[in-house]
């Protein structure tokens, strides 16, 4: 078997950089909590503060077990445990690639091809994830690096280019009915944060000190948030909350001279953005799967996970991911408090009384 | 990523193994005369370039063996011959005789005494002049090398303003001395092997010992020694072997016709490969980065050397991406265009026959065909055929309402890019075509996901140890301000060597 891929602080930084890029480019505020626009900037500040919260376990598991994921941690207390926890965190991954893919032809059905069938957009795009995945992380790692300079760039243009649309006036004051609607749309924003287990999964591979990636990811997340907060209700006012996808609608008013129509350039990051999303989701998945049957087979299980999310997606319902996602703010936490805190709090506990029992047995 | 050591290992342990198994007893130079001959009869044929000299030395009989076409006749007669033959003091025993002829009458430095036949024969086939005595279990060689040559010329490929403008030739010696002359030190190493079962092509890999590492060095050659080829007759037969394990359209095997450029490599810590034979030389690990740097940027104020860097690179990507975003913006995207361009397109592409991808992919096919006939024919019909191609046809397809005239604008441009990054031309001209297809099926947003798949594939790649894509992926902000698109000041580039093992991470 070779030996482990590594990447570096700045590259994992990236990576789960880019993939939660994708979550906040794909906002939409339809079936979300009403707020008021002002509500924005504090939610996102709360957010940042519910992703901390959140990150609690992964703290621990990085203090108490460093350089192990959770499937390593859940092998110390019994190899079936660690296979079955592999199994579950791997179809985690599935359901966050699927929610990915669904949101991705849901916007390539509305706004890029309304009239054309999205699907074979979609087959080369999870074609192409699939192929990004089996060369592995080191290669994703890289291009996440390259992707970002290039997102960065791409954002930093269009937000200059329409930079003389933006009316503060159209901001409503904060907190205008109270703290609630803040601290709710936090939790909503927060509880789509599935880079802490991407980050957690990624333990083993990293370089460096993966607090250093996690501190400045969350920093750059939180300052992603209130920058696109600006410039859509700065840009739009209440009507981006009528929008399906109000970061595409306020790209549009961009225009330079008698160039316009700069939306293409964003849609083009958040593409590039999805398709590395998609390749990491695959690849740990398929880290993960082999952990629990044949390790020879990594790469089946990327191609044939993709396949099969590929089938799931065309055929059985389009957007059913999505629906779930829709679902009441207080049931998403809920899911995503279970896999992101409780189970790894059962396995750090279980890890621990079996050393503690071993210990025992041994004095 | 897998370490460097551990790799090398493997490397090396598979290719010892593989020596091993090939190693077959050699046959050596027998004190009976006839039986030496008959061995390099049997071996060499009829072959009328092999001359067989018998002769008398004192009173025994000799044999002098040379390749007519390697050896220069001149030399062959004031070196050995005629020494030989009017030697005063010649000793009566043959084995003192050899020694006498080798220490006291021959005047050429280049010889060496050989135990073994097959060495001895290689020796012939390589223009050297093997003396044979009757009695004497060892023979002697005699470099008198003096085949026929081009002599050394411009570089073609590799054009430069200012400076040298030497180029390689064929002559594996020549080519060695070209480096040699550039290079007056002892830390430049030349070593020699055979490559090919039946051409036993000489292959030199030169680096400098204190630069490169000694563990890429063993790798190039383990591999090298791996190549299990009949006959070489170029470099690129060897290059396949160097190539990383990922299959990528870009080579991470770089190569060079000048010398100054390969000097230029070794001191940083490359290992350049010389093949008899071709006027090039093979230069590893290779950087994607390189592909967009000359010589000339060092000569230069480092301001314009950065411009004209960023100048390769826009031009790279011009030519990889402007047809596939024409055909997408044509097809899909016609909302980008300002209205006055998008009118004129749209009158423009509206009274020709095909759609704009199919038009697209076949005014490009024409230009290339135009291209690789101009290139294979004589120079003064090549010229011909590019008028013929870019004037006639173009103009004619334009009037014909065949093509539509921004399509040609598109076509020129790209060419013209795409001869600014010439090293990549080839790889550059595919992508060309598979992006109009992506561009005309799916799109601007295609194109996006195609670019992401050739980024990943060209970051998947290490080439012995360092990432193809470096410095850049993975970011090595010393190095991107040092010497990537940005050029310091030799002031500050010189102070620091910059090697190619910095680069791993």
């Amino acid at each position: 078997m070779g030996k482990m891929q590594k990447i570096g602080i700045w590259q994992v930084f990236s990576i789960i950089f880019l993939s939660r890029l994708l979550t906040v480019l794909t906002y939409t505020s339809i079936g979300e909590e009403k707020m008021e626009t002002g509500d924005y900037f504090p939610s996102a500040l709360f957010a940042g503060l519910f992703i901390l919260l959140f990150s609690v376990m992964f703290f621990l598991q990085n203090k108490k077990y460093p350089g192990k994921d959770l499937t390593d941690i859940a092998y110390m207390a019994s190899p079936r445990f660690s296979r079955a926890i592999s199994v579950i965190y791997a179809l985690v991954f599935i359901l966050s690639m699927m929610v990915t893919l669904a949101r991705l032809e849901l916007f390539v059905g509305t706004i890029i091809f309304p009239e054309n069938d999205s699907a074979l957009f979609i087959i080369i795009c999870v074609l192409a994830s699939c192929y990004a995945a089996s060369l592995g992380i080191e290669a994703l790692g890289r291009v996440s690096a390259l992707s970002v300079m290039i997102s960065c760039a791409a954002f930093l243009f269009i937000m200059i280019t329409m930079a003389n649309k933006i009316d503060v006036t159209q901001f409503s004051p904060a907190f205008f009915d109270g703290l609630a609607p803040s601290l709710k749309g936090g939790l909503s924003f927060a509880s789509r944060t599935v880079e802490i287990l991407m980050l957690s999964a990624l333990l083993p591979k990293i370089n460096g000190k993966p607090m250093w990636a996690y501190f400045a990811w969350l920093t750059a997340t939180v300052l992603s948030m209130v920058s696109l907060f600006f410039f859509v209700f700065g840009g739009l006012g209440k009507f981006a909350l009528t929008q399906l996808f109000p970061v595409h609608s306020v790209a549009v008013l961009a225009e330079v001279g008698v160039f316009r129509r700069f939306d293409v350039l964003l849609t083009g990051v958040w593409i590039l953005s999805a398709f590395i999303k998609i390749s990491l989701l695959l690849y740990l998945q398929a880290e993960l799967l082999q952990k629990s049957f044949k390790a020879e087979w990594k790469n089946y299980y990327v191609f044939v996970t993709g396949g099969l999310v590929l089938a799931a997606q065309i055929f059985l319902a389009g957007n059913f991911t999505d629906y779930f996602y829709k679902t009441d703010y207080i049931m998403r936490a809920a899911y995503f408090t279970a896999f992101v805190l409780v189970l790894p709090a059962v396995i750090m506990l279980c890890a621990y009384i079996k050393r503690r029992k071993s210990d025992e047995k041994n004095a | 990523m897998i370490s460097m050591g551990d790799w090398i290992n493997k490397e090396i342990l598979k290719v010892t193994a593989a020596e091993a198994k090939a190693a077959t007893p050699s046959v050596t130079v027998s004190e009976n005369l006839e039986d030496n001959i008959i061995y390099f009869k049997e071996k060499l044929g009829e072959s009328f370039d092999i001359l067989y000299k018998q002769t008398f030395i004192g009173s025994h009989k000799a044999v002098l063996i040379m390749d007519d076409g390697m050896c220069d006749n001149l030399l062959v007669t004031q070196q050995v011959v005629n020494p030989i033959m009017t030697a005063e003091k010649m000793p009566q025993n043959a084995s003192e005789q050899m020694a006498y002829i080798r220490d006291k009458i021959s005047s050429g430095i280049d010889q060496k005494e050989e135990h073994s036949l097959d060495e001895a024969i290689k020796d012939v086939l390589s223009g050297l002049v093997v003396l044979m005595i009757e009695g004497v279990p060892f023979c002697e060689c005699f470099g008198v090398q003096g085949f026929p040559k081009r002599s050394i010329e411009n570089a073609q490929t590799e054009v430069q303003e200012s400076g040298a403008q030497e180029a390689f030739i064929e002559s594996f010696k020549d080519n060695v001395a070209l480096i040699r002359r550039r290079v007056r030190s002892p830390v430049a190493r030349f070593e020699v092997m055979e490559i090919g079962k039946t051409s036993q092509t000489r292959v030199c890999v030169c680096y400098f010992s204190d630069r490169a590492d000694q563990a890429v060095v063993e790798a190039v050659k383990g591999k090298l020694k791996k190549a299990d080829l009949d006959v070489v007759l170029g470099a690129g037969y060897l290059r396949p072997f160097l190539e990383p394990d990922v299959t990528t359209l870009f080579s991470a095997v770089g190569s060079t016709e000048r010398p100054d450029i390969a000097c230029a490599e070794m001191a940083e810590g490359r290992v350049v490969i010389l093949v008899d034979g071709t006027p090039f030389a093979l230069v590893v690990p290779y950087l994607f980065m390189e592909n967009f740097q000359s010589l000339d940027d060092y000569d230069h104020r480092p301001y314009y050397s950065a411009f004209i860097r960023t100048l390769k690179f826009f031009s790279f990507v011009l030519s990889v991406f402007l047809p596939g975003i024409y055909v997408a913006i044509c097809t899909f995207h016609q909302e980008i265009l300002p209205a006055s361009m998008l009118y004129d397109t749209a009158v423009q592409e509206s009274i020709t026959p095909f759609p704009v991808m199919l038009e697209a992919i076949f005014i490009h096919f024409v230009y290339e065909i135009v291209r690789e006939a101009g290139l294979r024919m004589p120079k003064s019909v090549g010229h011909a055929v590019s008028i013929v191609g870019a004037l006639v046809i173009g103009d004619a397809a334009v009037s014909a309402g065949l093509v539509a005239a921004p399509m040609l604008i598109v076509v020129a441009m790209t060419a013209i890019s795409s001869f600014v990054v010439s090293k990549i031309y080839y790889p550059v001209s595919l992508l060309r075509f598979a992006f109009m297809v992506i561009g005309g099926i799916t799109g601007f947003y295609g194109i996006v996901i195609g670019f992401g798949v050739l980024l990943v594939n060209m970051c998947a790649v290490n080439t012995f140890g360092t990432p193809f894509t470096a410095p850049f992926a993975p970011l090595h902000i010393g190095a991107v301000f040092r010497d990537s698109f940005l050029r310091i000041s030799w002031k500050l580039l010189g102070k620091r060597e910059l090697k190619i093992q910095s680069m791993e991470k």
